[in-house]
């Protein structure tokens, strides 16, 4: 939820660095978003794009690298995906497993001029 | 030119909250962060809860989440404590940098439990740290068995359940069975308490916990 939010404080983080860098132009923002991160990729694009419009980032490709979530059992060190919350162990069949990949939020890289 | 980032977007909260966790810990004060949608019963867990450390004498305050007035924090203050009361004006969760403008009204030096009862949600407060020590969900049977499928972030960070108006199941068709082994599917560590606080069923083995939770974050354990 608060994709527009979120968007926000991507573009905080990425204005920054870019300024750092001494950027005239972003070309590409590249994300790490994880699948359990309970974010909707398309919102965040569509905000980008109204929130990019006359800055340095207008019409920068933005890409999300979607990171599958994975699990770690506890019972028995199996690694495995994780498709949702409930997480059992597809060797041995326990449920206490804890999450190792999958909550990422974060700016990556971006490309500038 | 490629210019490597690596920064997490949330991590403004986080470090904030980090903040107010330290501050909790050099204080002396545990800290519960009491979530649930609207109505479940949260601010009446806190009064019976308050009622309940009162009796082991344990001092406490809270601070009251809410969009907009202060109906909680007066209710809770009624009983003899601090209850300062955070109005968003729109947000849906309270989040670490109100809790650190909140703690400017509280005298952390003179209690050992602090409660944020969280604004009414089940979405986004699970997202959010605050500084907390644990994080404590209420659910009452009348909201239905099928929720922990249809919000698995809050359900699955619960550090306890409290499933509240237990006096009120004969009027629905919640499947306790299949609800707890859902719950324990998803979040084999949490302690589930089964409580009505009209009746008062079940809130000896809470009153209990807190105690315990209270105890232990600060270090009053059986060998201090």
């Amino acid at each position: 939820m608060h994709e527009a939010d979120i968007t926000q404080g991507i573009l905080d983080i990425v204005f920054k660095a870019a300024e750092d860098a001494g950027a005239k132009k972003i070309n590409e923002v590249v994300l790490t978003i994880g699948t359990l991160s309970q974010i909707v990729p398309d919102s965040i694009e569509f905000y980008f794009e109204i929130l990019t419009k006359d800055t340095i980032a207008d019409g920068v490709t933005l890409t999300i690298d979607m990171v599958p979530a994975m699990a770690r059992c506890r019972a028995c060190g199996n690694e495995f995906e994780a498709e949702d919350m409930i997480m059992k162990c597809p060797k041995c069949g326990d449920f206490f497993s804890e999450l190792i990949a999958g909550r990422e939020l974060a700016v990556d890289y971006i490309d500038i001029d | 030119m490629e210019v490597k980032i690596l920064k997490d977007i949330l991590e403004t909260n986080d470090n904030i909250a980090a903040v107010n966790a330290a501050k909790f810990r050099e204080n002396g004060v545990a800290v519960l962060n009491f979530m649930s949608s609207p109505g479940a019963g949260k601010t009446t867990l806190v009064i019976k809860t308050l009622e309940a450390m009162r009796e082991r004498g344990i001092e406490l305050a809270v601070i009251d989440g809410d969009i907009a007035s202060s109906v909680d924090a007066d209710r809770v203050a009624a009983h003899g404590v601090v209850a300062i009361q955070i109005n968003t004006g729109g947000a849906c969760h309270l989040d670490a940098n109100m809790i650190r403008n909140g703690l400017a009204k509280i005298d952390l030096k003179a209690i050992e439990l602090l409660i944020i009862e969280n604004v009414g949600n089940l979405v986004c407060p699970a997202e959010f740290k605050l500084g907390e020590d644990k994080k404590v969900m209420l659910l009452s049977v009348t909201e239905g068995d099928d929720k922990p499928h249809k919000y698995p972030l809050m359900f699955s960070e619960a550090d306890a359940l409290v499933i509240n108006k237990i006096d009120m199941i004969g009027a629905t068709n919640f499947d306790m069975e299949g609800f707890k082994k859902t719950i324990l599917e998803m979040n084999p560590d949490v302690e589930m308490f089964i409580v009505s606080c009209t009746t008062g069923e079940g809130l000896e083995a809470w009153g209990e916990w807190v105690a315990a939770q209270v105890k232990e974050i600060n270090g009053q354990g059986a060998g201090a």
